[in-house]
């Protein structure tokens, strides 16, 4: 395991006084519930400070124990997740659809919203290639951008549910694009990473080509509310690149992408990302006629993506997105 | 003092000892409609043989008969050719002093061979399980007992890994829940990744009784507890899940995730990934946490989803073909003690087919579990026989 600084920090700093809630998590650890924690297993009081549930605890014990070589590794996991270090840290991967990428402190780590999203738009375009192909018309190879795109989780899930696509995948971040190309290279998976800040250079990436699909996991979350929102293992080990922006993701792509690309899907944090995204569209007159936006919700009952497409386009998107969400323009 | 002295000893040693009912060989040949049958099958094998030998084409459906066909085939000249052999040996030791004691020793070694294609030919014969070529899912649970039937459990589960790691069969883990003091699970569930390992697990469905003292136990006493075993034919891998998840109706299924409230996305990192799957017309409520990303889960659950209704729906059918003979017949795998392990005694009996083993740490290492699932497949395929010449002595009266 690499000792990252954060970890070290996580292991030998001050422990974080009782009382310990966070804003989100109400649930009291009360002293009979330790104390049954503690005869189940001594380390199991150590993980209920963040998982705040016996079940919950249980299960990242077992995973620890499955995945870790020995028990001192542990050990060193069950008090680096007392101080709210996150698991897929420790384990050092996580799965993410049918592929299991690596994870490492400086990189988002991938979440199920995601996943639940790019295993959808993945599955729809598979099928539809598949569909073209039956047909006897056999498509050039799709071309996809992923921007913001961390550990490259959304584009090698992408490559390996279409097949036959050329993607590309953009990271501002230095250590995103090396533990890309190394999730790259360890799922068998060949994409393109390319360092480049999305705001400042949209041009340069993919220069001349037209796009099919552009896919984006931007930070969205408002500076103002990141202390609010956020829990206490985001805000303390992974880094504010990836999470903190408000609306510049979104009017870069509708300054700088939608006349570059048929189809797109954001992932957004509030309703309010994806009215402000489908009000450009709507307000933009050549925009107007040419596209469609509409917003789909996780399962968790939150508002994740925004996602538009052309009326017309090389490929069928109107079936492609049906019923993908709610069509909002 | 003796005695006292003797029987931690006597204890100690494995009776490797086996009822003498079923090691007599006595030999009954087969009755003569079945032979018939056999010969039917037989004239069928060469009809096909010549045309396939005419047919360049491959038929998949074909090959399949004709791989049935031809193991019937071989199976029926073996017990033949025996069959003659026993019979005019038999023969000699009637008419011929003179080579009586030869004749006699011969038709010794004869028997068991005879004995043995008899019953290949029988099992042959029967129409074969639907699901008999499928990998399969064990499915354990506690019954009656507390923590003791819980530990049983636990022991249950190693036994069947046992019995996959001694035939070197791939299995996994799908899920498992330990109970609250640590020792002991209170559900289990094992997939055995091996096409056909359901044709052989089939029989192990059932409850199984423990009698021991349990380690539970303070005063010395012996228990009986009891666990659940569920065998689930596993119908076709994790990857054709995701097809197989489109072939239900909206309204049908409902998928259940962690639901904390909060704005989740980026807000959160959470590791919670259980999922819960219900299946409204057939009241199936699955749960799922064993893996890392609800996607997994989500597989998994609707793997175990498949293989249950699959089952229910075999289960189903049988119920109304029984219904149509209106008889009462001692069915296998639906009784519901089916065996009992009994530590004290170093004994394990089937009580399908009351065949005792003395020899628990080889049931319980794998080793010896075939023998005790031979003798119940035997006797299932007796009973099985049974029923279908009845049913051609019926429909013979009729016509």
């Amino acid at each position: 395991m690499v000792v990252g600084c954060r970890r070290r920090e996580a292991l030998v700093g001050d422990w974080v006084a009782g009382g310990d809630y966070s804003s989100n998590d109400m649930t009291r650890l009360g002293p009979r519930m330790l104390r049954e924690a503690y005869r189940e297993h001594r380390w199991l009081p150590l993980l209920l400070r963040e998982c705040r549930s016996m079940d919950q605890a249980r299960a990242e014990l077992q995973w620890m124990q499955k995945e870790l070589g020995n028990a001192k590794e542990v050990f060193i996991g069950c008090l680096l997740r007392a101080r709210h270090y996150p698991l897929q840290y420790i384990l050092g991967t996580q799965p993410f659809g049918g592929v299991t990428v690596q994870c490492r402190p400086g990189v988002l780590i991938p979440r199920w919203e995601t996943e639940e999203w790019a295993c959808e738009v993945g599955r729809r375009f598979a099928k539809a290639l598949a569909a073209l192909e039956s047909r006897g018309t056999v498509p050039k190879p799709i071309k996809v951008l992923d921007a913001c795109t961390g550990t490259g989780c959304v584009s090698l899930l992408l490559r390996q549910m279409i097949g036959d696509s050329d993607i590309t995948a953009v990271d501002v971040s230095p250590s995103a694009v090396k533990l890309a190309k190394q999730n790259s290279i360890a799922c068998g998976l060949p994409i393109t990473v390319v360092k480049q800040d999305l705001l400042l250079h949209s041009s340069s990436i993919c220069a001349g080509s037209h796009l099919d699909l552009l896919t984006c996991n931007p930070p969205y979350i408002p500076a103002s509310s990141y202390r609010r929102d956020c829990t206490r293992s985001v805000r303390m080990y992974e880094p504010k690149l990836a999470l903190i922006s408000d609306l510049q993701f979104y009017d870069n792509l509708i300054n700088s992408w939608l006349a570059r690309t048929d189809a797109f899907v954001y992932e957004i944090g509030d309703l309010k990302q994806c009215e402000h995204v489908i009000h450009r569209i709507s307000s933009e007159p050549s925009l107007k006629v040419n596209w469609h936006a509409g917003c789909r919700y996780d399962s968790g009952g939150n508002a994740r993506v925004v996602y538009g497409y052309r009326r017309k386009a090389r490929l069928d998107l109107a079936t492609i997105f049906k019923d993908f969400g709610i069509l909002m323009h | 003092m003796l005695s006292r002295m003797w029987k931690p000893l006597l204890r100690s040693i494995a009776w490797k000892q086996v009822r003498w009912q079923s090691q007599a060989l006595e030999f009954k040949e087969l009755h003569p409609s079945l032979t018939k049958r056999a010969e039917k099958y037989v004239i069928e094998f060469k009809k096909l043989e010549l045309l396939l030998s005419k047919n360049t084409g491959f038929d998949l459906e074909e090959q399949k008969v004709y791989s049935r066909l031809s193991s019937i085939a071989d199976a029926f000249n073996t017990y033949q050719a025996n069959l003659a052999n026993y019979k005019e040996l038999n023969h000699m030791v009637n008419e011929d002093p003179s080579l009586k004691d030869d004749a006699q020793l011969e038709l010794n070694e004869l028997l068991p061979t005879l004995v043995n294609a008899a019953d290949k030919l029988l099992n042959k014969l029967l129409p074969p399980h639907p699901f008999a070529d499928k990998p399969c899912i064990l499915e354990f649970r506690p019954g009656v007992g507390g923590v003791e039937a819980m530990i049983f459990t636990q022991d249950l589960l190693h036994m069947y890994i046992n019995y996959a790691q001694y035939h070197r069969w791939k299995w996994s883990i799908t899920s498992s829940t330990k109970n609250c003091s640590g020792s002991g699970l209170s559900e289990a569930i094992l997939s055995i990744d091996q096409p056909g390992s359901y044709d052989r697990l089939k029989y192990e469905a059932g409850v199984h009784r423990v009698q021991r003292i349990p380690a539970t136990e303070a005063k010395g006493r012996t228990h009986t507890s009891t666990a659940a075993v569920v065998v689930l034919p596993q119908m076709g891998d994790e990857s054709s899940v995701a097809s197989y998840e489109r072939t239900f109706k909206p309204d049908e299924i409902r998928i259940d995730v962690m639901r904390a409230g909060g704005k989740g996305g980026q807000h959160v990192n959470t590791t919670d990934s259980a999922v819960r799957l219900t299946h409204y017309p057939s009241g199936i409520v699955i749960s799922m946490q064993e893996e890392r990303s609800q996607h997994r889960n989500k597989a998994k659950a609707f793997q175990i989803l498949r293989a249950k209704l699959a089952e229910r729906e075999l289960k189903e059918k049988e119920a109304q073909e029984r219904s149509a003979r209106k008889d009462q017949v001692s069915s296998t795998g639906r009784s519901d003690k089916i065996r009992t392990y009994n530590y004290p005694q170093n004994r394990v009996t089937d009580h399908r087919c009351g065949y005792t083993l003395y020899d628990l740490n080889g049931i319980m290492a794998g080793e010896r579990l075939d023998d005790l699932i031979s003798a119940v497949e035997k006797n299932d395929d007796e009973v099985k026989a049974g029923r279908m010449l009845l049913e051609m002595d019926i429909s013979s009266h009729t016509q």
